[in-house]
C-alpha cells in the first residue's frame, strides 16, 4: 500500500473516531470521501471493520450505518470488501450493543436483502448467502430468549416489528437511513453540492453495482467470521503481488463476474454499443486469460488492476446510466469513447495473444469502462508520486486531490495539472490487448525480468508498439498522424492516422489549452465575461468595450422610449460587405438618430487608468492638467473622463480636439468584387436588397 | 487534521430557493428549466461556461426553457436561484473522463490551424460536424464558435440543419461572422440580430435562406441549392474579409443516421460546397467508420485531404422530448417579434387586402414535379403561420424567389376570407405587397401570438 493510501486511511480513522453519534450530514461526509477514494477502498474498507469491531458500543451504530451508506452508495468494491466479514462484523457489533441498537440493527440488516430502493439493479445489497447466515444466527439467538421477547412483544410492539418491513428502514431515494426520526432524522441525504434526494449524479452510482466477485470466488475468504484477520494478508492485503497463487482459474474467475456485471448492464441498455463493446472486450481478455500461458506475475498484475478496476467500470458506466435514469427522459449510456479508436490494420506488433481478437477495436476504455483508462492513469500517479520518476499526468488534479478547499475560490490554471506527458496508448490493435496495458502501465513490458508491483513501479509511460517511432511525444506523434501525406492514401492509412488524432482529441488533457481560453487573454470583463490582455492593446481594447457597454447603457433607457423593433436582415451583397466590427453600435435607427447618436457618442471619452508602469503621462501635455481618476459606475472601472490615448501619449479629448481638429475619416470598406475562394463558384450578387444598413461604428 | 471531503458538502437550504453549487474542474451541473419558469444563475467563483461561453463572476445570468449544462475547467461555486425541473452534477474522475475535453482539444487543433491559415493569408479550417440526431452537434458548434471567439478569431458559422433555426427561425438555413462575445441567455442560444435598438449583448449579422422544411431529405433539390447559395456567400466573404478568412468556417450539419444510410449523401454535398476540410463526427465508432471510408479518399478544392475526427457523445445529451423542443421553437418566433426580457420589441400590425399580397407556398414534394414554389391565394389555413419575406421582387420567377435572401418572416395573425382581409404582425412597419412571401411547412403554426 502506497504512503498515499495509508494517508488516507489514517485520516479516516480519524475521522470515524469523531463519529459520536448517527449525524447524516458526517456519514454522508465519510460515504463521499469512501466514493472518492476507491483506489484504496481495501484500505478505508479494513480500517472502517476494525473501528466498527472495536469501537465502544455507542459508537458501533453509527460506524455501522456509514458501512451501510458506503454500501448502498458506492457498492463495489467495498460491498466486496465488506461483504467478507459481513457475518463477524455484525454479530460481534450485535453481541455487545443495546436493545434499541440491536432493533436498527435488524432493520438495516433487513434493507440488505432488497436492491437499493429506486435502483435499476434488482440486486440485493449483500448478497443472501451473506445475509441468511446472519438472519439465522439471530433467529438463533431469538429462540434461545424467546420467553423475554414473547412477554415484550404482548404491551405494544408487535412482532414484525422485530424484522419491520421493508418501509421503515430505507426511506425512497436509496440515500436515507435506516433509524426512527429521532437520531436518525430520515432527510434526504445532503448530498454533495445540494442536489436533491435522488438526483442522479454521473459517476456517483445510486445503485448497487453488480455483483463484483462474490466471496466465495475468492479463495482465501469465506464467510465465516473467522476469517477476517486473514483478510489483511490476503492478495488485496497489501498491494504487494503475492510471487505466486494465483491460479488461471480465480482471475477468470474474476473476469467472469465483471462479464456478469456487464452482461447485465447490456441487458438493461441493449441500444448500447459501448456496454456491448465492454463486455466483448471482457471476453476477450477471459479469453486472453485462458487459452495464453501468461507467467504468473503478469497474471498476477492483472488480476490486481482487474480488481481495483472493477471499481472503476462500474463507477463509470451504471454511474452514466443512473444519471441518465432520472433527470432527463430516456438517454441511453453513452456510446463507448472507446470504439472510435480504430487499429491501424498494419500491426506490426508481435504479440502473445491468440488471433482471436483479429478485427474488433478495443482499448482500454473499451475493456474497463469510459473513463477507465483515464482513471487508471490518474491512480498511478497517484500511486507513484512517491517516485521521481516522470511526472505522471494527472497528479495534482483538484478532482483527485482530497485536501481541495473548495472555501477559498478555485484557483485558476495551476489548479489543473501541469502538462501531462502521457503514457500514450493509441491502441494499435486488439490483437495487442496485452501491450495496451502495458501502455497504461498496467503489466511490465513484454519480457519482464524480475517485475516490480505496479504500486512501486517507476510510472515511466511506456509507449506502446505504434506506427510511430518510440519515444516521440504522442502529441508530435498525433500531430504526424494528422498531416501525414496524403497521396495515395487507402481508407485504411487514414484509420491510422486517426488512430493518432483520435488520442490526441480524447486521450489527452493539456492545461495549457484550457489557458488559452482563460488566464492567457488577460482578466474578464466583469460586465460581460470577455476577456482582455494587459498589454497596450488589450488596454485599448478594453477601452473601446467599455465605451461600447456605457453606450449601451446610455442608449437603452433612450431606446425604450422610442421603441424598438426589429430589423429586417442583411441580404447577401451587404453581408459580403459588411465587417465585425467588435465594440461597435449595431443600430438602426433612422438617420437623424444615428446622427444624433454619433454626436452623443462624442460625449463620453474616456480611458481605463492606465498602470503606472505603462509609462503613460498622468498629466495633459496641451493644458497641463492632472488627470483624475473617476470611478465609472457604468462600467465599474477607474476612468480618465474626457481622455483618449494617441500612441501612448493621453490627451484630454476637448483639448486635442480643440488642437487639432482633425478627425479620423471612417475605415474604407473593400469594394472588390468577392473572389470566390472556396469550391468551383462564384458569390451571388445582385439580389435586390431592402434599403437598410447597418451602422458602421460610432467610434 | 485533514479530512479530505469534509466540508466540501453545502448543507441544502431546504426551503430557500437560493442555493449553492460546488462544481470541481471539469465537473458540469446539468440543468433543464421549463418554458414559463425562470432560473438566475451566478458564478460565485473560480471559472464557468456555458456552451463555451464564459460566464461573468457575480453576474446574474437569467434562464427560462432551456435545458443546459455549467461546465467549469478550474472548479467554480454557483449560486442558483429559482426552480429548475432536474438538475444534477456530472462528476468526472478527471479531465479526460469528460468528453468536454476533447472539445478543447479540438479546438486547440483548429486554433493552430488558424494561426499558420492567418499566418499565410489562406483560408482557415472548415469544419462540419455532423453525428445522428440528437447527438449534440449544435451544442459543439456553439462551443467551438466561443471558443474561437474568445480568442479573437472571427469564424463564420453555417447552419446547414433546418429544423432549428441559428440567429433566426426554425425552418432556415443560415452563415453568420462571430466576432463578438456569444449571449448565453440568447433562446436559440446563439444571440439576437440587430433592431432598431442597441443590445446589451453585442447582436449577430446572419445571412439567411428559407428551407421551409423540417429535414433536409424532403426536399433535396432545394436543400443542396440553398446550400450552394449559402456556401457561395460565404466563400465570397471569406475571399473578401482578411479577419475572417484564417479563422475558417464551422458547419452545424443535418443529422446522419447511426448506419450511414439517412443524411450522408446530402453531408457529401456540404463537404463538397464547402470546401470542407475537418469533419467531425459525434457518435458511434462505425458512424465514424463510414465517413472515413466515404471521405478518405476525397480531397477538398483547394486540394487538401479531408479528416474525419472522432467525438465521443456528452452522456449528459438528452435525447429529444418533442414536447421541450417544441417550446423551443416557440420562443424563437416569439423572441424574433417581440424580443425576451432584455430587450422588448414592438412589432407592427397590418391590416392587408388579399390583392396587395403575392403569397407562394412550397410546393409538396414529388421527384417529378420540379417546380418548388405555387402561387397560393391566402387562406384560414395560413393562419398562425410565419411566413417569410424574401428579399425579391414579386415579378422575379418562382425559382428566383426561393433561392433569395430572406428579409425576415411575418406572422399570420388573422385570415378573413369573406372580406378578403388578412392580418399581418411584421417586425416592421411598411408596406409588403412587393416583396414575395413564402409560406412553408417549417416551423409549424405553435402558437397563437396575439391570443
Ligand atoms: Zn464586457
Ligand atoms: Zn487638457
Amino acid at each position: 500500500m502506497s504512503s498515499d493510501g495509508d494517508e488516507v486511511a489514517e485520516d479516516y480513522r480519524l475521522a470515524l473516531e469523531d463519529l459520536s453519534s448517527n449525524m447524516r450530514f458526517e456519514i454522508s461526509n465519510l460515504t463521499v470521501i469512501a466514493r472518492e477514494n476507491t483506489e484504496h477502498a481495501l484500505a478505508i474498507a479494513e480500517v472502517l471493520q476494525q473501528h466498527i469491531l472495536k469501537a465502544p458500543p455507542n459508537k458501533k451504530l453509527p460506524a455501522l450505518y456509514v458501512m451501510d451508506s458506503i454500501v448502498k452508495n458506492v457498492g463495489t468494491p467495498y460491498t466486496l470488501y465488506f461483504g467478507r466479514t459481513l457475518f463477524k462484523i455484525f454479530m460481534e457489533s450485535y453481541a455487545v450493543v443495546d436493545h434499541g441498537v440491536r432493533r436498527k440493527m435488524e432493520e438495516m440488516l433487513k434493507t440488505w436483502k432488497d436492491p437499493v430502493p429506486g435502483s435499476m439493479d434488482t440486486r440485493p445489497v449483500f448478497s443472501h448467502e451473506l445475509v441468511r447466515p446472519i438472519e439465522n444466527a439471530l433467529m438463533k439467538a431469538r429462540a434461545a430468549s424467546m420467553p423475554q421477547q414473547a412477554q415484550s412483544a404482548i404491551p405494544g410492539r408487535p412482532r414484525s416489528a422485530m424484522f419491520p418491513h421493508r418501509n421503515t428502514p430505507t426511506p425512497p431515494g436509496m440515500r436515507g437511513y435506516p433509524g426512527p426520526a429521532g437520531n436518525f432524522p430520515p432527510q434526504p441525504h445532503p448530498f454533495a453540492n445540494g442536489g436533491h434526494p435522488g438526483e442522479p449524479v454521473a459517476g456517483y452510482p445510486g445503485q448497487q453495482p453488480a455483483p463484483y466477485p462474490p466471496p466465495s470466488t475468492l479463495a482465501p475468504y469465506n464467510s465465516t467470521p473467522a476469517s477476517f484477520p486473514q483478510a489483511a494478508q490476503g492478495p488485496y492485503g497489501s498491494g504487494l503481488p503475492l510471487p505466486s497463487g494465483i491460479s488461471v482459474e480465480t482471475l477468470s474467475s474474476d473476469i467472469q463476474n465483471l462479464i456478469v456485471a456487464m452482461r447485465a448492464e447490456f441487458s438493461q441498455n441493449p441500444h448500447d454499443s459501448g456496454a456491448q463493446s465492454r463486455l466483448k472486450a471482457l471476453l476477450d481478455l477471459q479469453s486472453v486469460v485462458q487459452h495464453s500461458n501468461l507467467p504468473p506475475d503478469q497474471l498476477e498484475l492483472i488480476k490486481n488492476k482487474v480488481t481495483e478496476l472493477a471499481a472503476v467500470t462500474i463507477r463509470a458506466t451504471l454511474g452514466h446510466s443512473s444519471a441518465n435514469s432520472t433527470p432527463i427522459p430516456a438517454p441511453a449510456v453513452p456510446p463507448a469513447m472507446a470504439l472510435s479508436v480504430h487499429p491501424p490494420s498494419t500491426s506490426v506488433t508481435p504479440s502473445p495473444v491468440p488471433a482471436a481478437q483479429s478485427a474488433v477495436p478495443v482499448t482500454l476504455d473499451s475493456l474497463l469502462g469510459k473513463g477507465a483508462m483515464a482513471a487508471l492513469l490518474s491512480m498511478q500517479s497517484s500511486n507513484s508520486q512517491q517516485n521521481t520518476t516522470p511526472k505522471p499526468p494527472f497528479a495534482g488534479v483538484p478532482i483527485r486531490s482530497p485536501q481541495m478547499n473548495h472555501n477559498e475560490p478555485p484557483k485558476a490554471a495551476a489548479a489543473l495539472a501541469p502538462p501531462p506527458s502521457m503514457p500514450a496508448a493509441p491502441a494499435s490493435s486488439a490483437s495487442s490487448l496485452l501491450d495496451q496495458l502495458r501502455a497504461a502501465g498496467m503489466l511490465p513490458p513484454a519480457t519482464p525480468t524480475n517485475v516490480p508491483a505496479p504500486n512501486q513501479a517507476p510510472a515511466v509511460p511506456v509507449m506502446p508498439p505504434s506506427i510511430f517511432p518510440s519515444g516521440l511525444p504522442a502529441s508530435i506523434a498525433s500531430l504526424l498522424a494528422a498531416h501525414k501525406p496524403d497521396s495515395g492514401r487507402s481508407s485504411a492509412d487514414s484509420l491510422a492516422s486517426s488512430t493518432g488524432l483520435d488520442f490526441a482529441i480524447k486521450k489527452q488533457f493539456r492545461p495549457e489549452s484550457i489557458a488559452a481560453l482563460y488566464d492567457d487573454l488577460g482578466p474578464p470583463c466583469t460586465q460581460c465575461g470577455r476577456r482582455f490582455r494587459t498589454d497596450e492593446e488589450g488596454r485599448r481594447k478594453k477601452t473601446a468595450h467599455m465605451d461600447w457597454h456605457f453606450q449601451v447603457h446610455q442608449r437603452s433607457t433612450e431606446a425604450e422610449k422610442r421603441g424598438t423593433h426589429r430589423s429586417w436582415y442583411v441580404d447577401q451583397q451587404d453581408w459580403l460587405k459588411a465587417r465585425e466590427a467588435v465594440d461597435a453600435i449595431h443600430d438602426v435607427s433612422s438617420k437623424e438618430e444615428s446622427a444624433q447618436a454619433s454626436k452623443d457618442s462624442e460625449g463620453p471619452k474616456y480611458i481605463l487608468v492606465p498602470d503606472p508602469s505603462s509609462g503613460i503621462n498622468n498629466v495633459c501635455p496641451i493644458c497641463q492638467e492632472r488627470f483624475e481618476n473617476k470611478w465609472l459606475d457604468t462600467v465599474q472601472e477607474w476612468v480618465w473622463l474626457d481622455t483618449i490615448l494617441v500612441g501612448n501619449r493621453a490627451y484630454h479629448a476637448s483639448c486635442r480636439a480643440e488642437a487639432t481638429r482633425d478627425r479620423e475619416s471612417t475605415p474604407v470598406q473593400s469594394r472588390r468584387t468577392p473572389e470566390p475562394v472556396l469550391g468551383k463558384r462564384k458569390a451571388e450578387t445582385g439580389l435586390a436588397s431592402p434599403k437598410i444598413r447597418v451602422q458602421k461604428p460610432f467610434m | 487534521m485533514s479530512i479530505p471531503g469534509l466540508g466540501q458538502i453545502p448543507v441544502q437550504a431546504a426551503v430557500s430557493s437560493t442555493r449553492t453549487i460546488s462544481l470541481r474542474p471539469a465537473w458540469e451541473w446539468r440543468f433543464q428549466v421549463p418554458a414559463g419558469s425562470s432560473l438566475v444563475l451566478k458564478v460565485l467563483a473560480g471559472t464557468a461556461e456555458k456552451d463555451g461561453v464564459e460566464l461573468a463572476l457575480r453576474n446574474a445570468y437569467t434562464f427560462s426553457g432551456v435545458r443546459s449544462k455549467i461546465l467549469t475547467w478550474h472548479g467554480c461555486e454557483l449560486e442558483i436561484e429559482g426552480r429548475c425541473d432536474n438538475d444534477s452534477v456530472a462528476e468526472y474522475l478527471n479531465p479526460i473522463a469528460n468528453p468536454a475535453t476533447s472539445h478543447i482539444n479540438l479546438h486547440a487543433r483548429l486554433s493552430d490551424m488558424r494561426v499558420d491559415a492567418t499566418r499565410q493569408r489562406r483560408e482557415g479550417p472548415r469544419v462540419l460536424i455532423a453525428g445522428p440526431p440528437n447527438s449534440g452537434k449544435t451544442t459543439l458548434a456553439k462551443t467551438l464558435t466561443s471558443y474561437a471567439t474568445r480568442q479573437g478569431y472571427q469564424v463564420i458559422t453555417v447552419n446547414a440543419n433546418p429544423r432549428d433555426g441559428m440567429l433566426s427561425l426554425p425552418g432556415t438555413l443560415s452563415a453568420s461572422v462571430f466576432a463578438t462575445v456569444m449571449d448565453p441567455e440568447a433562446v436559440d442560444g446563439w444571440g439576437s440580430t440587430p433592431t432598431s435598438g442597441p443590445s446589451t449583448v453585442p447582436v449577430k449579422l446572419p445571412m439567411v435562406f428559407n428551407y421551409g422544411w423540417e429535414s433536409a431529405e424532403e426536399d433535396e433539390d432545394l436543400y443542396r441549392e440553398l446550400i450552394g447559395r449559402l456556401a457561395g456567400a460565404v466563400s465570397g466573404r471569406l475571399s473578401e474579409d482578411e479577419e475572417v478568412r484564417g479563422s475558417g468556417v464551422i458547419v452545424d450539419g443535418i443529422g446522419v443516421s447511426e448506419d450511414g444510410q439517412i443524411g450522408m449523401e446530402l453531408t457529401a454535398h456540404v463537404v463538397d460546397e464547402f470546401s470542407i476540410n475537418t469533419v467531425v463526427v459525434i457518435g458511434p465508432a462505425s458512424l465514424h467508420k463510414q465517413f472515413v471510408n466515404r471521405f478518405a479518399s476525397e480531397k477538398t478544392s483547394l486540394g487538401e485531404p479531408i479528416q474525419v475526427i472522432s467525438i465521443d457523445e456528452s452522456d449528459g445529451v438528452v435525447k429529444r422530448d418533442e414536447a421541450f423542443s417544441q417550446h423551443s421553437r416557440e420562443a424563437v418566433i416569439k423572441e424574433y417579434f417581440f424580443g425576451d426580457a432584455k430587450r422588448t420589441l414592438s412589432p407592427q400590425i397590418q391590416q392587408v387586402d388579399f390583392d396587395n399580397l403575392v403569397i407562394y407556398k412550397l410546393a409538396d414534394y414529388s421527384p417529378d414535379e420540379k417546380q418548388s414554389l405555387v402561387l397560393e391565394e391566402p387562406s384560414s389555413l395560413m393562419q398562425h403561420w410565419t411566413l417569410a419575406v424574401m428579399n425579391a421582387s414579386v415579378r422575379d420567377s418562382p425559382d428566383v424567389i426561393r433561392a433569395a435572401n430572406v428579409m425576415g418572416f411575418v406572422y399570420v395573425a388573422d385570415v378573413d376570407e369573406d372580406r378578403r382581409k388578412i392580418k399581418i404582425l411584421a417586425p416592421v412597419s411598411g408596406r409588403l405587397g412587393d416583396k414575395p412571401l413564402v409560406w412553408g411547412k417549417w416551423p409549424e403554426p405553435y402558437i397563437n401570438l396575439l391570443g
